[in-house]
């Protein structure tokens, strides 16, 4: 019984996953954050600055701290005066890929502030679509890893 | 009984594969059709991996993006940026 109910459930998933953009073949989490998150403080920042003051990078920014505040975190926008627990950063890029046209890829690197700055996270996805849409597939990205990661949220992340 | 089960699931399986030769010419054509259909196999998927990379050359001169190369750069020196947040938080005191 319980093969018959596995070859069924990769039958399923494999029909699903087909149909998905998001690809995390040529992704990895290479470690895994903290369970205990609830409550800690963490700041963001880009990785390449040349995206600072980019429209897309400021919208992605805001998608990306609204999900990990839906799961509890509390973002802390100064951290020159308060030092946060965590240090987020982001990057993003898009590509010209072959049979979906358009390849994304999203990185999320988290670094805990304890006596000695500790990489605790790293994630780096790849998407795949036939839109140009940068902010429209990174969102899904980023939506993708923070559920991996931390679970569905309550709230949900807002699109 | 999941043995059981087990060794049913695998004649299954067996069955429909050696049908699946046959109809490839494994076991009505012989050997020569089987080896020769795998071989003009090979050759269309080097073909079409060919073109695929033609065309990636393409798109990659006609657009010159090379945004993920970079972004890849970035996550190996993720340290090297994290230094460099410090140093912009303090020098702003």
């Amino acid at each position: 019984m319980k093969i018959l109910l596995s070859i069924f459930l990769i039958a399923l998933f494999s029909g699903c996953a087909e149909n998905k953009i998001i690809n995390w073949d040529g992704s990895s989490i290479v470690s895994a954050m903290p369970s205990n998150i609830k409550g800690a403080k963490f700041s963001v920042f880009i990785l390449d600055k040349e995206k600072n003051k980019k429209i897309e990078t400021i919208v992605i920014e805001k998608q990306l701290i609204e999900g990990l505040v839906a799961r509890g975190m509390i973002f802390e926008d100064d951290p020159k005066h308060r030092v946060p627990n965590y240090i987020v950063m982001y990057d993003y890029a898009s590509d010209y890929g072959i049979s979906t046209q358009y390849e994304h890829a999203f990185a999320i690197i988290i670094y805990a502030l304890d006596s000695k700055p500790t990489q605790v996270f790293k994630a780096r996805l790849k998407i795949n679509s036939t839109n140009n849409d940068t902010v429209k597939n990174i969102t899904l990205g980023i939506n993708e890893v923070i559920e991996k990661t931390f679970g569905k949220s309550e709230k949900g992340t807002k699109q | 009984m999941k043995t059981l089960f087990f060794l049913l699931l695998l004649t299954i399986h067996f069955s429909l594969q050696a049908a699946s030769n046959s109809a490839a010419g494994g076991f009505a054509g012989g050997f020569a059709d089987g080896f020769n259909k795998a071989q003009e196999n090979s050759r269309q998927e080097q073909a079409q991996e060919l073109v695929i990379i033609q065309m990636r050359q393409n798109f990659k001169a006609r657009y010159g993006t090379k945004e993920i190369e970079r972004l890849d750069f970035f996550i190996k020196n993720a340290e090297i940026r994290l230094y460099e947040i410090f140093e912009d938080l303090s020098r702003k005191e």
